[in-house]
């Protein structure tokens, strides 16, 4: 039984499918970007990036590693994410969860 | 085995020039030697007449002037090396950076790296002001949403403690 806090909101899937996407490792500006362009026509927060992927790492479907830092950036280093083998089953029980929701299309209206 | 360090060598270019469109440019490199940085500068200043050339490197500051020293037309040289200090175009808006305080050092460090890696573009595509504000925009929701984030999850502590007890 799945409880809560393992069903992903939109942006977390949006995010989790950015990195996967990016052959599952990729760091900020790259899954912003990524995720826009999925995301298109709807606007993606910048704001939102990186409180809901240290929320995601948290809960254990996302892991990060740093990169050389390197001089060209001040010293700082670069923040690589992949996503967890229980990210990906997260990805998979909220996309069952979504289907089972809305039914068939025509329940919708939906042609 | 005695590790001896090596003394990283630097030198620093610095060509300025009142009728040279570049009226400053500064090029720091560890493996430049004073050939090459000079070579740079004359690149800089492309014969200029009115540039001068100052170079540092760890004997101390140097000056020279292109006029008595440069031949009228320099050899065209593409420079390959990676300068350690930025241009312009890649450095931010330091009142932008400092808003940056307000975020964690790590987060710090994440934000800052995206934004280095938009701003050339924005700058190439909408111009430095609109560039500027774009980045300013960026900034400012990175630092709301943290501080946003922050309050959430005191609230959430707080309400587990509640519901505790």
């Amino acid at each position: 039984m799945a409880r809560d806090e393992d069903v992903l909101t939109t942006v977390e899937w949006l995010l989790l499918a950015a990195i996967m996407r990016n052959d599952n490792s990729a760091y900020g500006s790259v899954i912003f970007d990524t995720a826009t362009e999925l995301a298109r026509p709807i606007k993606v927060a910048y704001g939102s990036l990186y409180p809901t992927l240290e929320r995601l790492e948290r809960r254990g479907f996302l892991s990060s590693s740093f990169s050389e830092p390197t001089p060209e950036r001040g010293g700082r280093s670069r923040r690589y994410f992949n996503v967890t083998a229980s990210g990906k089953k997260a990805m998979k029980r909220s996309e069952m969860l979504a289907r089972r929701i809305v039914g068939t299309d025509a329940a919708w209206g939906i042609a | 085995v005695s590790k001896k360090r090596k003394k990283k060598k630097r030198t620093t270019v610095s060509a300025r020039g009142a009728k040279s469109q570049i009226q400053s440019v500064f090029i720091s490199h560890s493996d430049l030697d004073h050939q090459a940085a000079f070579d740079i500068a004359a690149e800089i200043g492309n014969g200029d007449s009115g540039v001068d050339f100052m170079y540092v490197d760890d004997s101390g500051v140097h000056t020279v002037q292109l006029k008595a020293t440069a031949p009228t037309r320099m050899p065209r040289k593409v420079w390959t090396g990676l300068p350690e200090k930025p241009h312009r175009d890649f450095t931010l808006p330091p009142a932008a950076e400092s808003m940056l305080l307000l975020m964690s050092r790590a987060r710090r460090n994440d934000v800052l790296n995206d934004i280095m890696d938009w701003y050339p573009g924005w700058v190439a595509e909408k111009g430095r002001f609109r560039a500027n504000l774009a980045c300013w925009w960026r900034i400012g929701m990175a630092v709301l949403r943290g501080l946003l984030d922050l309050l959430l999850r005191i609230g959430e502590i707080v309400g587990k403690f509640r519901g505790a007890k």
